[in-house]
């Protein structure tokens, strides 16, 4: 049977169907009920976990502050307009916690960034096997113990008096009396900095680690003959091969310019710090929750999403014209 | 061809040796542990525990020689083999010349290991020091005034015990029951045929641009009744886009032809699902269950802002606490206070809540190589 639209069929007694024949539409079958109902699950979860939220932006625009249900909130809360974001722009605060958190960010992003690429490519320069998998296993460990922990034992690290940080440097005479790390707000940037360089260094080389060890052996071979050197053979050979990853990153980097991970800037914010370690997420955080100043905090949970957003479409954008990838 | 697992086929019992010396380490770790306690000045030491200490030593001595003897014989043993068998292309491995850059690469590396490890060590000599002693700081690498009274402390709160409770249980039911949800939506995403596909497709991803934020969602929670709920930290949990698209980039690799075979045979989508691919998926959920685990072991912020009941703190959440606030030591008598402090007691606290993931650490080290298998396959 020839189904193919547009084609004329003979019948038996040589007459001829003038008619376009119509496509038939493909049965449902049960097999495609079951699929479309798996596929479903996802649509009902983030239909609750996700979808709702973006409704209860509203709230951004209304003074709903207090209220525990997000429907009689949205129903009943005075509509004001605006004057949630203008609240937050002349907010005192407002230069300063954009300031950490850019800075932080930034910060980040220059040291945080590179260092697990450039720690990947040392690591697969390594010549001993062995030492390399030892490498990889002890660096992987602090991934895997929460903030708290590894917070913790910083703290006691680190501590004013007992801390082996502050005893160990009065004793060798590089400092002259214990410096108060944890409390000190100059500090706090570079504390960020350094712990989250010891507990993500190991994990966030694995994808360049893998990405390395995919380059053909006999790129390295070639170069070899030609008489390049180590480090000519990084330059032209490595670092061109796992380029497709790093842009991948540098774009989710970008894209989470506004994100500092709360679970670990929260274990070592404290008083003395505040005016260093005081961003986005810890501020919304503070007065979403325990001060009920819910459309406050709608209100800038509300813009930095949408600056977020932004900045992922422009750093795409942006890359895909200078290198060809992207990551949609 | 040969095989250039240099392990492979070796004679020896592969799991025989590896156990032989895990064994060993541990009681070598015990010699090392309780030689030095019965030699130490003991904090409230009566001679009755300085005996035990001693005997625990001279047993911990005899274990150590009935497993290492046997397990030294099987290394030789394997060492052998492994030399046999590596023959061929040793040579290519020992021409590489070791040069200024190995140097200070290797040392480099070497030091960035102590940086990570260290913590750990400093930490253990601290959760074993008297606290009124620990005060006075200089403590390295053993504790200068042994004592067990911390983890006694940490141990007969029950607030740990019912933290424990609560961390375990989420983990397990919440990496379980997110595995499936997440892998049934992957199965039907992978699918060619799916109707709709497109529309399914954009719905997942709109959600990775654009989040409402923090306080929307807490509202949610509280509207639909998760509040201060155990369920909280199962539910909202089941399923991510991430995770989804990890999944369904493994379910395409595998053949179509299973997939047709079995449709001939009358199995429905469901079934296919569920006894072909995720049989054959082993990889990809042992990488997923694994970022899940650690996911949910970790976690301490959602018991912050969705939970108020004592209840339902996590481990984590009760580590934070006992850090920030030295709840430890609240209504203790004031001359056992006078001895402890609350920094020694959080040191023993971080050691128990770690000892876990310790456990865990070697058993979950092998999933690595298939994670970054996945991981590039997705890159």
């Amino acid at each position: 049977m020839n189904t193919n639209p547009g084609m004329t069929v003979y019948k038996i007694d040589g007459t001829q169907t003038n008619h376009i024949l119509e496509e038939p539409k493909k049965k449902w079958t049960t097999n495609d009920w079951i699929l479309l109902a798996m596929a479903s699950l996802s649509i009902a979860f983030l239909a609750v976990f996700a979808y709702a939220p973006l409704y209860g932006l509203v709230l951004a625009f209304q003074a709903g502050d207090g209220y525990l249900n997000i429907l009689t909130a949205i129903n009943n809360a005075p509509f004001v307009g605006l004057d949630n974001f203008r609240d937050f722009l002349t907010d005192p605060d407002f230069r300063t916690i954009m300031e950490n958190t850019l800075g932080l960010n930034i910060l980040q992003l220059l040291i945080n960034f590179p260092a697990p690429i450039i720690f990947a490519i040392l690591m697969s320069e390594l010549l001993h096997d062995r030492f390399k998998k030892t490498v990889q296993t002890v660096t992987f460990f602090p991934h895997f113990i929460s903030w708290v922990i590894f917070g913790g034992i910083f703290l006691s690290l680190l501590d004013f008096e007992t801390g082996i940080v502050n005893t160990l440097l009065v004793d060798l005479g590089i400092i002259n009396g214990p410096v108060d790390i944890l409390g000190g707000e100059q500090y706090f940037w570079w504390l960020i900095i350094i712990t989250s360089i010891i507990k993500g260094l190991g994990w966030g080389s694995v994808i360049y680690v893998a990405a390395i060890s995919g380059i053909p052996n006999d790129l390295y071979e070639a170069a070899k003959m030609d008489g390049a050197n180590r480090f000519q053979k990084i330059v032209h050979i490595t670092i061109p091969s796992i380029a497709p990853t790093i842009v991948l990153f540098f774009i989710l980097s970008i894209a989470g310019l506004l994100n500092n991970g709360i679970e670990h800037l929260w274990v070592f914010q404290n008083a003395n710090n505040i005016t260093r370690s005081e961003v986005l997420d810890t501020f919304i955080y503070k007065y979403g929750i325990p001060q009920w100043r819910y459309s406050y905090a709608t209100a800038i949970g509300m813009m930095k999403s949408i600056i977020s957003m932004f900045l992922l479409i422009g750093s795409n954008t942006v890359l895909k014209k200078i290198t060809g990838k992207g990551i949609y | 061809m040969t095989d250039l697992r240099p392990y492979a086929g070796t004679p020896t019992k592969e799991w025989l040796y590896k156990a032989g010396f895990a064994l060993s380490i541990i009681a070598f770790a015990l010699i090392a542990f309780f030689l030095y306690t019965s030699n130490i000045e003991i904090d409230e030491g009566t001679p009755e525990l300085q005996r035990s200490l001693v005997a625990l030593m001279w047993i911990s001595i005899a274990l150590f020689i009935l497993v290492a003897t046997p397990t030294t014989i099987l290394g030789v043993r394997r060492h052998q083999a492994f030399k046999e068998r590596t023959k061929h292309f040793r040579k290519s491995t020992l021409n590489t010349k070791f040069k200024t850059f190995d140097a200070v690469n290797y040392t480099f590396m070497t030091l960035f290991m102590i940086l990570c490890i260290y913590p750990v060590i400093y930490v253990l000599a601290g959760s074993f020091n008297q606290g009124a002693d620990y005060a006075a700081g200089g403590i390295y690498f053993l504790p200068r005034l042994f004592t067990f009274e911390n983890y006694k402390v940490v141990l007969t709160n029950s607030g740990l015990w019912q933290g424990y409770w609560v961390t375990i249980s989420r983990t397990v039911v919440g990496t379980l029951s997110a595995l499936v949800f997440t892998s049934i939506v992957a199965y039907a995403m992978s699918r060619p045929n799916l109707r709709y596909k497109k529309t399914f497709y954009w719905i997942n991803i709109f959600t990775m641009f654009f989040s409402g934020g923090l306080i929307p969602f807490f509202l949610i929670i509280r509207s639909i009744g998760l509040y201060d709920n155990f369920l909280v930290y199962i539910i909202p949990a089941l399923y991510s886009v991430y995770h989804m698209i990890i999944f369904s980039a493994f379910f395409r690799t595998i053949s179509d032809e299973l997939h047709e075979a079995a449709l001939v045979d009358g199995a429905n989508e469901f079934r296919i699902y569920w006894q072909i691919y995720m049989p054959l998926s082993k990889p990809v959920i042992a990488t997923v269950a694994l970022w899940l685990a650690i996911g949910h072991w970790n976690a301490y912020f959602d018991t912050m802002i969705f939970t108020n009941s004592k209840e339902l703190q996590t481990l984590q959440y009760f580590l934070l606490k006992a850090i920030q606030t030295a709840t430890l030591t609240e209504g203790m008598p004031a001359e056992m206070m006078l001895r402890l402090s609350p920094k020694t007691i959080s040191l023993a606290a971080i050691i128990v809540s770690m000892i876990p993931v310790l456990f865990f650490f070697p058993f979950v080290r092998k999933n690595f190589q298939s994670g970054i298998m996945i991981g590039s396959l997705k890159g």
